[in-house]
């Protein structure tokens, strides 16, 4: 026995819902048929007119395809990693004599040298202090007796 | 364009009716009404409808199905596609009139005028399980039944008349028969307490 059949068996709700819904049912009513022929073929004549092929309709899927074929190029070029330069750059030779010798990069530096060492130390107090404030006020938050909290 | 001999219009699809329609000819939309005018009031009818608003709602579908013709797309079926105008213009009818379909049965009101209560006893026993349906389930959930099982529209078709997921559908239909096999089984266990008691 297939599925179908068991199903059939097992289910006589669906079956009198199937049967039952025909018990019942109206006549057919030829002037309520006349009646709406009559109104029909009063109704303005919107649908008469046979449906006309609609000219902007390809140019419409025409715009729409280019548009796509646009951006899928454009998307391609975004999303493409340009290592172009790159390569063009390892390939080509390195100007030496514009590379500054290590004694004039010496001489350059030498007379900041003393600036250069206070200013990587030069807002550590101002730090300290705010790293200070914060800690203070990190502590206000915490109840400063526990027993409080609990009624005690 | 040339009308088919109504011998063809018969043997001819409802999507093949409604493409001819729409090149313009005129009885190939008459042979779709003659098709869908019984479905639809029945549809309309078991929904709640009074026998006037229901002849009203099925000739503004016809009328709305016929203007909005170019926008019915042959891939989908022309079933589904007039049950969804007729639906929708059910729903906005009664949102818009406010006062709730009512509770006798159309049918009934119908028959007794025209005076054939033979036929009333008749159809009274088929349309126990309906009547039931329509008391316990709510109006979604019975348009849902009803498309299902007595339109046997597939759940993908009745979601689209609908306006609902296909999920929400298959969750209702399953929703509703158990509501129902749980009303039929309390009534009957109700039935035999009452005759036990007669007894």
């Amino acid at each position: 026995m297939n599925l179908k059949s068991q199903q059939q068996q097992v289910d006589p709700l669906e079956h009198r819902l199937k049967s039952e819904a025909i018990g019942g049912s109206p006549a057919f009513s030829m002037s309520l048929h006349q009646r709406i022929m009559r109104d029909i073929k009063s109704a303005p004549a919107t649908m008469a007119a046979p449906r006309r092929p609609v000219f902007w309709r390809p140019l419409g899927l025409a715009a729409v395809a280019a548009c796509l074929a646009v951006a899928l190029l454009l998307g391609r070029l975004w999303m493409e990693p340009s290592n172009q330069g790159a390569l063009e750059s390892k390939n080509d030779p390195i100007d030496v004599s514009l590379v500054p010798s290590f004694d004039a990069v010496l001489n350059t530096t030498k007379p900041i040298q003393q600036q250069l060492k206070e200013a990587r130390f030069g807002y550590v107090d101002q730090d300290a202090r705010r790293l200070t404030q914060f800690v203070m006020n990190q502590l206000d938050v915490f109840p400063s007796n526990d027993n409080k909290d609990r009624g005690m | 364009m040339e009308d088919a001999p109504p011998t063809l219009k018969l043997k001819l699809s409802d999507e093949q009716l409604a493409g001819m329609a729409l090149a313009g000819c005129l009885d190939s939309f008459e042979e779709l009404v003659r098709r869908y005018q019984v479905p639809l009031m029945r549809f309309l009818l078991r929904r709640g409808a009074s026998q006037p608003d229901a002849e009203d709602l099925v000739q503004d579908t016809f009328l709305k199905a016929y203007q909005s013709l170019r926008q019915y797309n042959p891939a989908w079926k022309f079933k589904t596609w007039i049950f969804t105008i007729g639906y929708r213009l059910a729903v906005s009818h009664y949102r818009r009139n406010i006062v709730p379909p009512t509770q006798d049965d159309p049918e009934e009101v119908a028959d007794v005028r025209e005076g054939s209560l033979p036929r009333l006893e008749r159809d009274e026993s088929k349309r126990q399980l309906w009547d039931l349906a329509r008391t316990v389930l709510t109006e979604e959930q019975f348009t849902a039944i009803w498309l299902y099982y007595a339109e046997s529209l597939p759940a993908a078709q009745v979601a689209r008349v609908m306006n609902r997921s296909w999920v929400w559908v298959k969750t209702n239909l399953h929703r509703a028969r158990r509501k129902l096999r749980d009303s039929l089984e309390e009534r009957t266990s109700t039935n035999l307490q009452t005759s036990r008691g007669v007894l």
